[in-house]
């Protein structure tokens, strides 16, 4: 299994969780905070949600890679949008320090007692390059296939690979 | 498009060692819930369980499939009514179902069936191009045919 879960469940005062949710209903609207997340290259999902009664936030995450290196790059890429949404957590340390930051995760976060993926061999840039490997031989394999002989087939060969080559 | 599915049910008292007995005695139940990309289950501070999965489709369909393989789990849940009547079954999990406020998704728009077929496809092309490298043209167009 490539993937590793974080489940984190962060308490948050009460007066907090309607600026979440206002960052979130904000977040929606653009894909300007999501972008550079999914830039990183290694989420496979994350969402976030409030608990019941709204004191407590639950961040449900799977990555590839290990927790210090996942915490480590949201401190780095994207600390604005971490202290949106935590800055008033109770105990959040701020995600200047990676450190303090990675102690708070470690401190919060609830192991699950069963995590499944099902293409669990797959890192997140396998998954993509693989979709866009798909479109691109989708759009190649007429020509590939309908190749009359072989000096035809090689050269169709060589343009698909050249533009594949990336991807495999 | 996958979806994301969270559940927050309070156990009954006493039974969270019971309810994470229960999920490791299901082996690996998420692989019988066709659409599922990847899903957690866990005994949550003692009192609550958790179940969250991205999915693809129709919540309901996905959602009964989902019931129906952790049904031992979620028999250790309050008010937990049976696998049954799936009305039922629907609407005490809606009941539970938190909104996820704002998620990232490295792939959203594929589904499981799509993601398999994509990585299988980029398997077998880069196997191919890796066995006929240095072929001359009519082997690799031999080897593409019997491919």
């Amino acid at each position: 299994m490539r993937a590793r879960p974080l489940t984190v469940l962060s308490p948050i005062p009460w007066w907090w969780a309607p600026w979440i949710c206002f960052t979130w209903w904000v977040a929606r609207l653009t894909s300007r905070v999501a972008a550079p997340l999914r830039q990183l290259s290694f989420i496979h999902f994350a969402h976030w949600a409030l608990m019941p009664g709204r004191r407590r936030l639950l961040f449900l995450t799977s990555f590839d890679g290990s927790d210090i290196q996942y915490i480590e790059a949201f401190v780095r890429v994207v600390p604005g949008r971490i202290d949106a949404l935590y800055k008033f957590a109770t105990g959040f340390p701020g995600p200047g320090r990676f450190g303090p930051v990675n102690q708070y995760i470690a401190d919060h976060n609830h192991d699950p007692d069963h995590f499944w993926m099902a293409y669990p061999h797959a890192s997140t840039s396998m998954v993509s390059d693989a979709l866009a490997l798909a479109q691109l031989y989708a759009a190649g394999a007429a020509r590939l296939n309908g190749a009359r002989d072989a000096e035809a087939f090689a050269r169709e060969w060589r343009r698909f690979l050249t533009e594949a080559q990336e991807l495999l | 498009m996958s979806a994301a599915f969270i559940l927050l049910a309070s156990l009954r008292g006493g039974e969270a060692d019971a309810a994470r007995a229960a999920i490791h005695a299901l082996g690996k139940p998420f692989a019988d819930v066709e659409g599922t990309h990847l899903a957690r289950i866990q005994v949550l501070e003692d009192r609550r369980l958790l179940v969250a999965a991205d999915y693809d489709g129709d919540l309901k369909a996905w959602l009964l499939r989902a019931a129906g393989v952790l049904a031992p789990v979620l028999a250790h849940c309050a008010f937990w009514p049976g696998t049954d009547n799936p009305a039922e079954v629907l609407d005490w999990a809606c009941d539970r179902m938190l909104r996820a406020g704002f998620s990232v998704v490295g792939s959203p728009d594929a589904t499981v069936e799509q993601v398999i077929a994509a990585l299988a496809l980029r398997d077998r092309l880069a196997r191919f191009a890796a066995e006929t490298e240095g072929l001359g043209e009519q082997a690799l167009f031999e080897a593409w045919r019997a491919l």
